[in-house]
């Protein structure tokens, strides 16, 4: 294959890949404070993609919006996926989560909840907005913005790298940096200890899900942008988002960056030579490779201590 | 038990701070039974529509359903804080008078005397207490252990023949099979302690094998076998694949181990509907053979009625059964439990962890390789489709919803989680199905953690975990930050 | 078969042979240095303490001897009675006890959903050999592996005084019970060398002398050598026929109990160096974690063992 269709595929490969990033931080901050797989991450995902359906349909874009417009609706659907994918995250916990906790219950018990959690959630979700897939109403023209060695970028994919990549500093910077942050690193490194100091562990849990689920609702509207909505596009993501999770060391923020990055262009890769049957074969199958070498993921599990 | 007086807990630093009004509890209880009425509203609604994103909410939200709803919410909330205490002093009463012993029907005699004006105390705990002594003295029976396994059997093999033709079909098609593969998976997960998302992949692995063996793939077997034959086939070609899996990732914790058995089973489903020369990819294998004895002079064939197909399994399940209840309590199981309950020191104590994991990987797979070959021949046909990963997601769960560990409860919990999306076909919009199943699963985890019908060591694994000493399970550090 | 055994012990102690042999083990956790080169030699037959203040690297010892910990150096070599030289570096841990080693945790960890006798049961049938697939048939020696078990689990338990709790659970028992059912976890075994680690912590008076007399039987009725760390002085002073000091990480002294307490080198060490206290405790700390952290092996595969120990620590 030539230069530029490397190009070509790479790209597909990033835009996947920051996606990927987005979503396996939701799941290693969770990962991180409450050594649980949630499972039901993928359907806050889907919850953001309907967000930003529901606030850009409240608001009608205009046919031929300036760019001006195009902004403020890019603004509004990232405001919708991000508010609704913090609720859909925050009433999980709240709802399902917090009593698990509060009765001391097993790992298993947590990841059945979370499997159960899921299904409704994504049923319910059929039911309300209908079982067909929806395109995401158009924002602006989506045309060629640049090109790299050949291979033209368009406006949803800068969007989506650049979402991605401002997203993705954001939680670093709040997980190390802010109070906030060493909040969550205290209870992810010791919650009995965290708790003797003060801290109040139920409040850093909740604000780590809104902050997961905000991170999760954008990626769903960013995905829906590039592809469409529907109510069981979380599960396929989801999954390979955890396994990102997983691969760049669970528990790990800039592991799950690094992992989702590599599962995407691996993904696109597979595509490429494998044809599109074999999408999530690759990813696993990397994912099996890599553990076997590394049982805790390429940086290994640690949250806030990043590499 | 006065609600009144209770003893304030004391308060951590970040606690002291003064709480408004809407910091208090009842208004939290108020606020999550409004939110919670408000989805049961959505949940019992009217579906969505194409093209109107809102129509289902605008009809849900706007009729008198809500409003019942909301009612219901308010009047829940209404007991639960203002009758609170009225309440609790009556069932403490009835509790009291309800765990008083009986050894003799003589004792059964309510403290007060059968006083009128008591009744409404001594009714219901009589009727309890009847019931207990009345069982304790059933149980107390030598014979009935025996009498009521062979009671329940007896009535199994009858089953069949009071439902509809459909529920036979359920019965074989789901419920059958999916108890065969639980039966296995309930070696790996409940008993070994390992956490495996991939199961259904064994059990494609069966049906496969079942399809090459008999000439139904597009590859020429070396010699076509009768379904009979096939099974030990199956067996060994899954032990060899849960082997094979197993091997390099025993060594992996527990979250670990979910994700690569969940890749595992990915890779499992793509061969199968990409590997066209070989799985006949999405089309599968339309046409497969039945079940058939031909002893020369006695022949028979399983052909379309499902009730023969369901003494068979039935057969099945009970010979597994019996091998199994014997493992749990050998040597095996009771290294299994250690592993589980202690890796370290169980290793210690000079247990083979990895190959006592391996062989209960082996053992659960070669399970659900028997049921693939069943489900194979019973429908006739295959393809990828029958083995989403969807399932193995509800396999487990169906292990843990009876009760992981405790076989009686594996059975129970998954002939329920079978049975109910079939139920609700009728009852409710089959679309809704696996919303309410989600749902089921929810409350039943926060309310009855346990399963239906928890195994002894598995109740007091999970009562030591809520006291808070050791881990309810093999997949290391109990989540929300209890120490173990 | 008491006087037979006792035979035996005499013989043992006759021939004045090494049962453990350990020189040079080192044993490093990142930057600390739990273990410096130490060297233990234990003579078939006796009680060997070893003592030492806080941190001063007796967990992981047992656990280097035991398989847990992998020291990055030295060797450990291990005379079975049967004759021939085992080399325990290394060594799984489930292979290390089918040799004949066996051990109890500071920290008690039985299997707290089993009965007392199904723990015992779980360490007689390591030794047992009987596959699954007779079980499954009930074939005769599954039959008479199960009978077998039993005898052998109830033998022991009554041996260790606790022959009639067999049916409660291990969780159940008083916290003296579960020492003592944690030592027949390990006698059920069979071994000839028993590795205790504080088995008298935590115990009350009267449990103190019923685990001393303890001790002594299984050193001399079972003809077991006993490998011991212990606090309580007077138990050591008492049981012991000699006594090993170590102290970060280095062996300081070794000799009768007499002659240890007399040490100037041993009295420094409980008395002095508090500054340097921290850093042991802090090197303790992690090596505690370490072991609860499962069969984590500090030099292992750069992935298993290396990151999940990174992980111990950080939680730490």
């Amino acid at each position: 294959m030539s230069l530029s269709d490397i190009w070509d595929v790479l790209v597909l490969g990033v835009v996947l890949g920051s996606l990927y990033a987005v979503i396996a931080i939701g799941y290693t901050l969770v990962y991180g404070v409450l050594q649980l797989l949630n499972f039901a991450h993928s359907e806050v995902f889907m919850a953001g993609g309907f967000g930003g359906v529901i606030a850009l349909t409240i608001f009608e874009p205009a046919t031929d919006p300036s760019g001006l417009q195009s902004a403020l609706y890019v603004l509004l659907g990232i405001l919708g996926g991000a508010l609704l994918g913090g609720l859909v995250a925050f009433g999980l916990e709240k709802g399902a989560y917090r009593p698990l906790r509060r009765r001391h219950a097993s790992r298993l018990i947590f990841l059945i909840t979370a499997i159960g959690a899921s299904f409704f959630l994504y049923n319910l979700a059929g039911k309300m907005f209908g079982r067909y897939p929806m395109p995401m109403p158009t924002m602006y023209e989506n045309k060629q913005v640049f090109e790299v060695f050949g291979t033209s970028v368009n406006v949803t994919q800068l969007l989506i790298v650049v979402a991605a990549v401002l997203m993705l500093l954001t939680v670093d910077f709040v997980v190390n940096r802010t109070k906030m942050g060493s909040g969550i690193r205290a209870v992810a490194q010791d919650p009995e200890v965290a708790s003797l100091m003060g801290v109040d562990i139920d409040k850093v849990v909740s604000r780590t899900f809104v902050l997961g689920g905000v991170m999760g609702g954008v990626a769903g509207f960013l995905f829906g942008t590039n592809l469409q909505v529907e109510y069981t596009m979380g599960f396929l993501p989801g999954i390979t988002a955890f396994a990102a999770a997983v691969l760049g060391g669970i528990g790990n923020v800039r592991g799950a960056m690094l992992g989702g990055l590599t599962l995407g262009v691996v993904e696109a890769f597979t595509v490429e030579w494998f044809g599109d049957a074999w999408r999530y074969a690759g990813a696993f199958a990397v994912l099996v490779l890599v553990l076997m070498f590394r049982p805790t993921g390429i940086l290994g599990e640690r949250v806030g201590r990043t590499a | 038990m006065t609600a009144g007086v209770t003893a304030p807990k004391v308060p951590s630093a970040a606690k002291l701070r003064k709480r408004s009004w809407y910091q208090q509890p009842r208004w939290h209880r108020l606020f999550a039974l409004v939110v919670t009425a408000l989805v049961l509203a959505q949940v019992t609604g009217a579906q969505g529509t194409r093209g109107d994103l809102f129509a289902a909410l605008e009809e849900n939200f706007s009729g008198g359903a809500v409003w019942g709803w909301l009612g219901l919410a308010v009047a829940i909330w209404l007991v639960r804080e203002f009758a609170h205490e009225l309440l609790g002093r009556y069932t403490s009463r009835v509790k009291e008078e309800a765990g008083r012993p009986a050894e003799r029907p003589g004792d059964l005699t309510p403290s007060g005397g059968f006083s009128p004006a008591a009744a409404p105390v001594w009714l219901p705990a009589l009727l309890a207490r009847t019931v207990r002594f009345v069982t304790d003295v059933v149980r107390g029976q030598r014979l009935y252990r025996w009498g009521s396994m062979a009671a329940l059997l007896g009535l199994l093999i009858v089953l069949p023949l009071m439902v509809s033709t459909f529920w036979q079909q359920v019965m074989v098609d789901q419920i059958g099979m999916f108890v065969l593969v639980a039966i296995g998976l309930n070696v790996v997960v409940g008993w070994a302690g390992m956490l495996d998302l991939g199961f259904i992949a064994f059990f494609a692995i069966g049906a496969y094998s079942s399809a090459f063996w008999t000439g139904g793939l597009p590859v020429e077997p070396p010699v076509e076998l009768n379904n009979f034959l096939v099974i030990p086939i199956a067996v060994l070609t899954c032990l060899v694949a849960g082997v094979l899996l197993g091997a390099p990732t025993l060594r992996l914790r527990g979250d670990y181990l979910a994700i690569v058995t969940l890749g595992f089973h990915e890779i499992v489903y793509l061969t199968a509907k990409n590997w066209t020369e070989f799985t006949g990819g999405s089309r599968g294998a339309p046409q497969l053979d039945r079940f058939s004895v031909d002893l020369g002079f006695w022949s028979y064939e399983w052909e379309l009625d499902p009730r023969p197909y369901y003494w068979l399994q039935l057969a099945f399940v009970v010979v597994v059964l019996l091998l199994f209840v014997r493992l749990e309590h050998s040597r095996v199981g009771r290294a299994w439990t250690a592993i589980r309950e202690d890796e370290v020191a169980a290793a210690a104590t000079g247990v083979d962890t990895v190959r006592f994991k391996l062989l209960a990987f082996a053992i659960g797979a070669s399970t659900s390789g028997i049921a693939g070959v069943i489900y194979a021949s019973k429908l006739g046909f295959i393809n990828p489709e029958m083995f989403v990963l969807l399932l193995s997601v509800l396999a487990l769960s169906y292990v843990v919803f009876g009760g992981m560990g405790s076989i009686p409860g594996v059975l129970i919990g998954t002939a329920v989680l079978v049975w109910l999306p079939e139920y609700l076909r009728d009852t409710v919009d089959p679309q809704d199905r696996y919303m309410y199943l989600g749902g089921l699963l929810v409350v039943m985890m926060i309310y009855r953690p346990q399963g239906l019908l928890p195994s002894r060591r598995r109740q007091r694994e999970l009562r030591m975990a809520e006291e808070g000493s050791g881990s309810a399970d093999a997949l290391g550090a109990r989540p929300g930050g209890a120490q173990a | 078969m008491t006087t037979e055994m006792l035979d035996e012990a005499a013989k043992a102690r006759a021939l004045s042979d090494d049962v453990l042999d350990a020189s040079g083990v080192t044993l490093r956790f990142g930057g600390l240095t739990s273990l410096d080169g130490v060297a233990l030699r234990m003579v078939r037959g006796e009680i060997l303490a070893v003592i030492g203040p806080n941190g001063a690297g007796k967990t992981s010892l047992f656990n280097s001897l035991t398989g847990s910990y992998v020291p990055q150096e030295g060797q450990i070599t291990f005379r079975p009675r049967a004759g021939g030289e085992h080399e325990l570096r290394g060594r799984k841990p489930h292979k290390t006890s089918r040799l004949g080693v066996a051990r109890t945790f500071q920290n008690i960890r039985l299997f707290g959903a089993l009965t007392v006798l199904e723990n015992v049961k779980v360490a007689v049938e390591t030794r047992q050999r009987t596959d699954a697939i007779s079980i499954m048939l009930g074939l005769p020696n599954a039959r008479r592996d199960e009978r077998e078990s039993d005898r052998k689990a109830h033998e022991v338990l009554s041996f260790v005084g606790l022959g009639h709790r067999l049916n409660e659970l291990a969780s159940a028992l008083s916290y003296g019970e579960q020492r003592r059912l944690e030592i027949a976890r390990a006698l059920a075994t069979t071994p000839e060398v028993l590795l205790l680690d504080e088995p008298a912590a935590g115990t009350n008076p009267t449990e103190k002398r019923d685990l001393e007399v303890l001790i002594r039987r299984i050193n001399q009725e079972l003809a077991v050598s006993v490998l011991l760390i212990e606090h309580d002085m007077r138990l050591v002073m008492s049981v012991a026929d000699r006594v090993v000091v170590l102290n970060f990480g280095r062996k300081i002294a070794e000799g009768t109990p007499g002659a240890v307490q007399q040490d100037p080198a041993v009295i420094e060490a409980y008395l002095g160096a508090s500054a340097e206290d921290e850093r042991a405790l802090v090197a303790e700390v992690v090596a505690e974690r370490e072991e609860h952290g499962a069969e984590e092996r500090p030099d292992g595969p750069p992935g298993a063992a290396g990151a999940a120990a990174d992980d111990e620590e950080g939680r730490a």
